[in-house]
């Protein structure tokens, strides 16, 4: 993803051009997605997230000034979005992160019953703990290792310092370790 | 390195923000604590990796745009009423103020202008009336009429206010009355406000 043609198509859609608006949309939406899909564990909440995230966006365009990277911009909005549906769920009393459970969720195209029965069990291993953590350790686990933002571009996206990002990293780690080797995750 | 670095410093190192990699790297190498450390943290992404990826529905950009086009059609929409609704109740107000004030200001009884009021007064509830319709920013105007305060009193009140000896002397001279208030400064029209309120603190009203 080159952020110049981002910043590019940021310029054309200020202009009013609804294509370059739509491709950027294309460009981000999987990061996206699966940001808000890490975030709630839901497919339904994730896309509806999405989908306000670009709707934000769009409906902010014109006080847009191109940054560093474009995509910090849209996970800072993205995140936001997700915090707020993580707080309204927990007020809701309803989990956090449900299991997958759809089979459009998962890419299981090609993948033989035992490594799918794996992948749900693992699933389930990481969903609680993923569950445990707090949002503020989850979201950067999950920017870091399902989005792959660096430590600056995390700092960025949250409003912390690096040092913020590196501690809560390494406890969200911690904590997930101790989930994953419960289920027997990183022996097979 | 005589320490074993924590947790903290290998989960950083694994992603490459560390500082000291190179010391760290050497300690790995001699140490198996810190690489079962290591392997756990290098497991951790491993599995993350493996779990399944949300496929994003095909017609998503195009509920995106669907989204975008109706929420520009709401936002001229609330544009709309943002400001359509204030400015009518706005245009009211002063409508409601204005002819408060001249009705209050008009002679009981007879109907006769001659007669409880001055044309000095009735001037200058012309100028506040005009001034209250040229308040556009917002500040509200008020004005409570009686017939007790003569116009004497009021135009002295004014006169000893040094930015209004213009305005008494504009109405002794039935100056325009229009150009004058449009003439005020954003200062003068402070002082003026401010004049008029303190009238109204003293029951001395038109």
């Amino acid at each position: 993803m080159n952020d110049d043609s981002d910043w590019l198509a940021v310029a054309r859609a200020q202009a009013g051009d609804e294509a370059a608006f739509a491709e950027l949309v294309r460009r981000h939406q999987n990061r996206i997605v699966q940001f808000c899909y890490r975030m709630t564990g839901s497919a339904q909440d994730a896309e509806d997230l999405a989908q306000e995230c670009f709707v934000r966006l769009y409906r902010h365009l014109h006080r847009i000034t191109p940054q560093a990277k474009f995509s910090t911009l849209l996970f800072g909005i993205a995140r936001n979005l997700a915090l707020n549906a993580v707080r309204d769920s927990r007020r809701r009393l309803q989990t956090v992160v449900p299991a997958l459970d759809s089979t459009r969720e998962i890419q299981g195209a090609g993948k033989r019953p035992d490594e799918l029965v794996h992948l749900k069990e693992l699933d389930d291993a990481i969903r609680r703990g993923m569950e445990a953590l707090s949002p503020a350790h989850r979201e950067i686990l999950v920017l870091r290792e399902f989005n792959g933002l660096d430590y600056d571009a995390i700092a960025r996206v949250i409003r912390r310092r690096k040092g913020t990002v590196r501690s809560r990293l390494a406890r969200a780690r911690e904590q997930l370790r101790a989930c994953i080797e419960k289920a027997g995750g990183c022996e097979r | 390195m005589r320490r074993h670095p924590s947790w903290k410093a290998w989960s950083a190192w694994v992603d490459g923000e560390s500082a000291d990699t190179e010391r760290m790297r050497r300690h790995l190498e001699q140490c198996a604590a810190c690489a079962e450390q290591v392997k756990a943290i290098k497991g951790i992404s491993t599995e993350l990796g493996r779990l399944p990826v949300l496929d994003v529905h095909p017609a998503f950009v195009t509920r995106v745009m669907a989204r975008v086009k109706e929420s520009a059609v709401e936002k001229q929409r609330s544009w709309w009423s943002r400001f359509a609704v204030p400015m009518a109740m706005t245009a009211s107000f002063f409508f409601l103020v204005g002819f408060a004030i001249v009705w209050r200001t008009m002679p009981s009884g007879t109907g006769n202008p001659a007669e409880g009021t001055s044309s000095m007064t009735s001037r200058l509830a012309e100028v506040m009336v005009g001034y209250g319709e040229a308040a556009t920013d917002g500040e509200i105007w008020e004005l409570d009429v009686d017939d007790s305060t003569t116009a004497d009193e009021l135009l002295a009140g004014v006169a000893q206010t040094d930015s209004f000896a213009l305005l008494a002397k504009a109405l002794d001279e039935e100056t325009d009355l229009d150009t004058l208030v449009a003439s005020l400064d954003g200062q003068e029209m402070a002082a003026f406000n401010s004049l008029v309120r303190e009238y109204q603190g003293e029951n001395l009203t038109l």
